[in-house]
C-alpha cells in the first residue's frame, strides 16, 4: 500500500514538471489563432448623457446628450504575452474620427446644438478598460430658449427665431470598460471631463467643463 | 441587450424631461414670464412679473454698467410692488445675463437708450402694459434720465422713478472722492486698518483723474466705507429661480460693458454729463437720493437735478432716506415701497 501511494505521488510530481516545462511551439497555430482584435474592423455608435456644470453656489447642472459614431482611422494592436502563448494578450492602440451631434439644455437661458468632427484617440487594455483622450473642433448654434420678439419698421413686434453662431474648441478625457473585449458583449460604458471652449461672446471665448456618460454600441467585424 | 434597451430608454427619458419641463406656475394672479428682445444682433432677455391684470409696468432699468435685472427680483422690495403691477426686468446689452457679440461701437449711452425703448413698447404690446413707467438706478438711473431727453420717449412713459441717477459722472466722481478722503482719515484717526487706508489715500493722490479700472478701485473703497450699502441690516431677499446663465458670461459682460461704454464716441467717465440738457425733461419724476451715497453724493447732484429739469411734477423729499446710501430701495425698502405705490397711483 505504501510502494503504491509512493508511486503515485512521484508519478504526479513528474507529470507536473513535465507539463509546467512544456512549450508550444511558437507560431505554429499562428494562423489557426485569431485573437480577438488583432484583425478586425471596428465602430462605435455611443449615446452620451452631458452635464455641462456651472461652478457657483449652488452648483448648477444643465443636461444634454450627444451621439456619436466612431470610425476607426489607424490601429496598432500590441500583443503581449498571456498565460498561454495561444491565448495572448492584445492591448488596442487606435485613432478614430468621431462625428458627434448633440445638445445642451439651458432653461430660459438658450438651447446649444453642435457638431463636432472629434478625434479620438483610445488605448484599451486587454482586460477591456480603456482610456481615450479626444481632441475637438466644431460648430455650435446657441438658440434662444424662450420667445423672442422683435420690433418691425411700424413699430409692431413679431416672434422671431433667433440663435448664435459659435466655434467650439476643446478636449475631453474619459474611461471606460469595453465589454466586447473579454466578455463577447457589444456594448462599452464610459464616463468623462468635457472642457471646451465656444466663440464668440463680446468677442471672447466662452469655458465650459462638463462631465459625461455614455454607452456604446461596439461594432467587431473579422477581416477576411 | 435588453439591459442596453432599458439604458437608452432611461437616458433619453432623462434628456426629454429636462427640455420639456416647465416652470412653476406663479401664485394666483401672478405672472412670471420669459422672452427675448431682439434689438440688431442682440437678444435682451426680458423676465415680465407680478400681477397678471395690471394694466400697469415698472420697466427696472438696472446699474453697472454691466449689472443685471434678473438678480435684483429677489430684493424684497419687489415683492410687494409685483403684488399691485407687473414688473419687467431687463438685461441691457453686454450686461448681466444677455448673449452676443455686439461691436464695441454699439456698448453706448445711445444705443442702450435705443434698447430701452425696444423694450417700453414690447412691454406696451407684449406685456399688455399701456400704462409704463421706468425705474432707473444709478448707471440705470443715468441710461433712464439720457432716455428721457427725447420727448418721443417721454410721451411713452407715464412716470420715471430715478433713484441715484448718474446723470453727470464728470462732477459727480470728484464729489464721490471729496466724500471719501474724510471718511479715511477718521479711520487712520482711531487707528483702524492704518497702512490699508494710507495705501488707499496714495490710491487717490496718483489717480486725480479715474479711468475705468481705477473707478473700480474707488467703488471697493467706497463699499467698505459703506457708501453703496449703509443700512444692511434692514436688507431682506427672497428666493427666486433664475436662467441657467453661463456665469464665463455674466463675468465677460461686466467687464466688457464698464471697459466699453461710450457717450458721443467717447469714454463715459470724461464726457457725460446731462446738465445743460434736463430741462427736456416734462415728465412726472420721482427723485430718491439715499443720505449716506458714497458713489454719487446726494449733496450738490440731487439739488442740481432738481432745479435744471423742467418737470413741474417732481416727487421729492430729502428728509427722506436718511439711513440709505446708494441702493436706497434694498435698504429702506417699506418706505420706498410706500412712495412708488403713491407716486404710480398718482400718476397712473
Amino acid at each position: 500500500m505504501k510502494k503504491q501511494l509512493t508511486s503515485l505521488l512521484l508519478f504526479l510530481f513528474f507529470a507536473l514538471i513535465t507539463i509546467s516545462n512544456a512549450n508550444a511551439q511558437e507560431d505554429k497555430y499562428k494562423d489557426i489563432i485569431k485573437p480577438e482584435g488583432i484583425k478586425n474592423k471596428k465602430y462605435i455608435a455611443t449615446l452620451t448623457g452631458i452635464g455641462d456644470v456651472e461652478l457657483m453656489k449652488p452648483v448648477n447642472v444643465n443636461l444634454g446628450m450627444s451621439v456619436s459614431a466612431g470610425f476607426r482611422l489607424l490601429y496598432k494592436p500590441k500583443l503581449k504575452n498571456g498565460k498561454s502563448t495561444y491565448s495572448p494578450k492584445v492591448v488596442e492602440r487606435e485613432i478614430y474620427v468621431k462625428p458627434t451631434f448633440g445638445y445642451i439644455y439651458r432653461k430660459r437661458y438658450n438651447t446649444a446644438f453642435f457638431f463636432i468632427p472629434e478625434l479620438a484617440y483610445r488605448h484599451t487594455l486587454a482586460r477591456g478598460m480603456f482610456i481615450e483622450l479626444n481632441f475637438d473642433a466644431g460648430y455650435m448654434y446657441t438658440k434662444m430658449n424662450a420667445p423672442t420678439y422683435e420690433r418691425q419698421d411700424d413699430g409692431s413686434f413679431k416672434k422671431v427665431t433667433f440663435g448664435y453662431h459659435n466655434a467650439i474648441l476643446g478636449g475631453k478625457i474619459i474611461g471606460g470598460y469595453d465589454f466586447s473585449k473579454k466578455h463577447k458583449m457589444p456594448i462599452a460604458i464610459n464616463f468623462g471631463v468635457n472642457v471646451f471652449y465656444r466663440y464668440p461672446n463680446n468677442k471672447k471665448w466662452v469655458r465650459h467643463v462638463a462631465l459625461e456618460m455614455g454607452i456604446s454600441y461596439v461594432f467587431r467585424k473579422i477581416k477576411e | 441587450m435588453k439591459n442596453l434597451k432599458i439604458y437608452f430608454i432611461l437616458l433619453l427619458s432623462a434628456a426629454s424631461i429636462t427640455a420639456c419641463s416647465p416652470d412653476p406656475k406663479p401664485d394666483g394672479d401672478q405672472i412670471d414670464n420669459y422672452y427675448f428682445v431682439k434689438v440688431g444682433n442682440v437678444a435682451l432677455p426680458v423676465r415680465v412679473c407680478g400681477n397678471i391684470n395690471s394694466d400697469i409696468a415698472i420697466v427696472f432699468v438696472h446699474g453697472g454698467s454691466g449689472g443685471t435685472a434678473q438678480l435684483e427680483r429677489a430684493n424684497i422690495y419687489w415683492k410687494e410692488i409685483e403684488k399691485y403691477y407687473k414688473v419687467v426686468y431687463y438685461d441691457q446689452r453686454a450686461s448681466g445675463f444677455t448673449q452676443g457679440n455686439p461691436s464695441t461701437s454699439s456698448i453706448s449711452i445711445e444705443q442702450f437708450s435705443e434698447d430701452l425703448d425696444n423694450i417700453v413698447d414690447f412691454t406696451k404690446q407684449i406685456a399688455k402694459a399701456p400704462k409704463v413707467f421706468i425705474h432707473g438706478v444709478s448707471f440705470g438711473g443715468a441710461l433712464a434720465t439720457y432716455y428721457l431727453l427725447d420727448t418721443a420717449h417721454q410721451n411713452k412713459l407715464n412716470g420715471a422713478i430715478l433713484e441715484a441717477p448718474g446723470y453727470d459722472f464728470i462732477n459727480s466722481i470728484p464729489l464721490s472722492v471729496q466724500m471719501t478722503l474724510p471718511k479715511i482719515d477718521s479711520l487712520i484717526a482711531i487707528g483702524k486698518d492704518v497702512n490699508f487706508w494710507n495705501n488707499a489715500k496714495q490710491f487717490y493722490a496718483a489717480h486725480p483723474t479715474m479711468t475705468v479700472e481705477d473707478f473700480a478701485q474707488h467703488e471697493k473703497y467706497v463699499g467698505q466705507l459703506g457708501g453703496l450699502i449703509s443700512n444692511t441690516s434692514n436688507v431682506q431677499t427672497r428666493n427666486i429661480s433664475l436662467p441657467k446663465v453661463e456665469l464665463a458670461v455674466v463675468v465677460s459682460n461686466s467687464n466688457y460693458a464698464s471697459t466699453n461704454l461710450s457717450y458721443k464716441g467717447q469714454p463715459i467717465f470724461s464726457n457725460f454729463d446731462l446738465t445743460a440738457e434736463l430741462n427736456k425733461i416734462k415728465l412726472p419724476i420721482m427723485l430718491v437720493w439715499g443720505e449716506k451715497d458714497g458713489i454719487l453724493p446726494k449733496n450738490n447732484l440731487a439739488q442740481k437735478f432738481i432745479s435744471n429739469v423742467s418737470s413741474t411734477d417732481i416727487t421729492y423729499d430729502p428728509t427722506k432716506y436718511l439711513l440709505s446710501a446708494h441702493l436706497t430701495h434694498i435698504e429702506e425698502w417699506q418706505q420706498f415701497n410706500v412712495d412708488t405705490k403713491a407716486f404710480i397711483e398718482a400718476h397712473k
